[in-house]
């Protein structure tokens, strides 16, 4: 069942030119010029329930517009969006109580009042019941570990405990779309896998839907098996992770480690594109379909191979890759 | 409700963590009342009348400002502004909340601490320097009086909330805001009584909706406006609050469209 229906959806945002300098300043007070940004440009997808989808992209590619623009916190300039049923901007009650958006540079947490309090302060919002709120609050606190912190004023969390609360904050009344927004953005490597962690085992306990914005290979490596990566407002690719590494790296790579007296660089250049090469290593790009017969005429030449290893191409390489076009 | 109620324990909570800042409020609050009574001692006298009131009237008058000003206005008028200039008026858009209400909560809990200290600075006062001060006596004029207060509380909501909403089309929201809330006190009355001024500028300023947000509340508790005339200025605060609670409804609307989240 589709949870995510998106239709041409744009996006422009308006906004006035600045010329530097104070004489620039004092003349814009008079007269300025409006000028038009494209942030989203006509696009579609859809998602299915329980999906977790990995949103990539630099930044200003569109990403956070895009999940405004599903959270009803930005009309569209055309095109539409349904939620769950619901048209987001419209703002319904009955949607709103659906769904979640963590923003991980924006606190919605009460900053300087224990994080408790805004978990209270939640359930009333979403009008969840005292036996429910005990109970997800009880699990959720449970799977992120944070029992010590609740009565700890937010400002005086670190980022990785304010983000678990954060979380916390967003899932009492159990949405079934959760929007994240970097949520990994700014912590150390063991707080990120502690979230990673988390993310993952919510979306398969739950089923929940969820969309997921990170700038961290590793989250979307890790969690999301489709992604949808856009740039400069336009979708360039929707689908299997998997499917995009063969589709923008059509080539493996040979790792070969040499013993003696190593190899020249010469020697090797023939089975392939050269990525890195010193005399005992060299990683050679070859195409997919030829990678078995390259490895074997590799190991039946005369070359002082210690080791070989067929790899793929890192992800990081491939949308690094994508990006720079 | 239970959650707007929610709202207004947790505003209580914040304003208890910052007492620096409460106790600062109501020294500046403390001080003005000082100010305003040695100067209004030395310039009318016992016996004497000035611009229509008299003493024990005049110290009247600047005691109720000090009760109404947490009642009617709200210190912290300037937050939402804040919140949409800085894009965090993005949370409230996403929640089941009507934040109409929410704001309201939010203002509740300053408007009741201001007024639980406003009072306990009144009765020292009282207690103190022993002003003459002038009670009334008719049931009428206090019902009068606390329904034109309740107008006067619920109109300047509106007005404040409209003019909030000014943020979501210019990034420079606080500059008008802080002009915006010096025109809309004096005209209120909340600095002096309003019969002070020039004849013509005192009847320009009835026309306006701040004249009934300090001035004709206090007037009516000092039984210095006819029957016919409270009557008229409650329609007044009625039809302002109605015209003025169809603009903000209108202009939020308008201004969602125009919102962009900035800084999220």
């Amino acid at each position: 069942m589709k949870t995510i229906e998106v239709k041409n959806l744009s996006k422009v945002y308006e906004y006035y030119k600045k010329q530097p300098g104070l004489w620039a300043s004092v003349k814009g007070l008079f007269k300025r010029e409006k000028l038009f940004t494209e942030a989203v440009k006509g696009i579609n997808f859809s998602i299915e329930e329980g999906e977790l989808v990995g949103f990539l992209g630099p930044n200003g590619a569109g990403k956070t517009t895009t999940l405004k623009m599903l959270s009803g916190i930005l009309y569209p300039s055309s095109g539409e969006a349904t939620v769950l049923g619901f048209t987001p901007h419209k703002r319904q009650k009955e949607y709103q109580k659906q769904f979640a958006l963590v923003m991980g540079q924006k606190n919605q947490l009460w900053w300087d009042l224990p994080a408790m309090e805004s978990f209270i302060l939640n359930k009333e919002i979403y009008e969840v019941s005292d036996e429910d709120f005990k109970k997800n609050l009880d699990e959720l606190v449970g799977l992120l570990d944070i029992k010590d912190i609740l009565d700890v004023q937010v400002r005086k969390l670190s980022l990785g405990q304010r983000m678990k609360c954060e979380l916390v904050a967003a899932l009492l009344h159990k949405p079934k779309i959760l929007f994240l927004d970097e949520p990994t953005i700014g912590l150390d490597v063991v707080a990120q896998k502690n979230i990673r962690d988390f993310i993952k085992k919510y979306n398969q306990e739950q089923k929940t839907t969820i969309i997921l914005t990170s700038h961290y290979m590793d989250d979307i490596k890790e969690l999301c098996k489709r992604v949808v990566i856009i740039d400069h407002g336009t979708i360039i690719y929707d689908g299997a992770l998997d499917d995009l590494i063969k589709k923008y790296a059509p080539y493996k790579v040979l790792n070969i480690t040499f013993n003696d007296k190593g190899v020249e660089k010469t020697q090797v250049e023939k089975y392939g594109i050269i990525q890195k090469y010193n005399q005992y290593a060299v990683s050679i790009e070859v195409n997919r379909e030829e990678v078995k017969k390259v490895a074997t005429a590799i190991l039946s030449s005369d070359l002082p191979v210690d080791d070989i290893m067929i790899d793929e191409v890192d992800i990081d390489e491939v949308i690094r890759k994508i990006f720079k076009k | 409700m239970k959650k707007y109620w929610t709202v207004t324990k947790n505003s209580w909570q914040l304003q208890l963590q910052y007492r620096l800042n409460l106790v600062l409020w109501r020294l500046r609050s403390i001080t003005i009342l000082l100010v305003f009574y040695f100067l209004w001692l030395n310039l009318i006298k016992e016996n004497s009348v000035f611009a229509g009131f008299s003493q024990s009237q005049i110290f009247t008058y600047f005691l109720l400002i000090n009760l109404l000003r947490p009642i009617v206005f709200d210190g912290q008028q300037r937050r939402m502004a804040q919140e949409i200039n800085d894009g965090s008026f993005s949370r409230y858009l996403i929640m089941p909340i009507n934040h109409f209400l929410y704001e309201f909560s939010r203002q509740l809990s300053n408007k009741v601490i201001n007024l639980f200290f406003a009072i306990v600075e009144v009765v020292i006062f009282i207690l103190v320097l022993k002003p003459p001060l002038t009670i009334p006596s008719d049931p009428q004029i206090w019902l009068f009086f606390f329904l034109s207060l309740f107008l006067a509380t619920i109109l300047y909501y509106f007005l404040s909330y409209l003019f909030n909403l000014t943020a979501f089309w210019s990034r420079e929201a606080m500059g008008p805001r802080f002009l915006f809330d010096w025109i809309l006190e004096f005209s209120a009355g909340a600095y002096f009584p309003l019969s002070i001024l020039m004849r013509s500028f005192f009847v320009f300023l009835s026309f306006l909706p701040f004249f009934y947000l300090i001035y004709f509340p206090i007037t009516i508790y000092l039984s210095k406006t006819e029957l016919i005339g409270i009557q008229q200025g409650i329609i007044m605060q009625l039809v302002f609050t109605i015209i003025i609670g169809f603009f903000v409804r209108w202009a939020y609307k308008k201004s969602l469209k125009k919102y962009t989240g900035e800084g999220i």
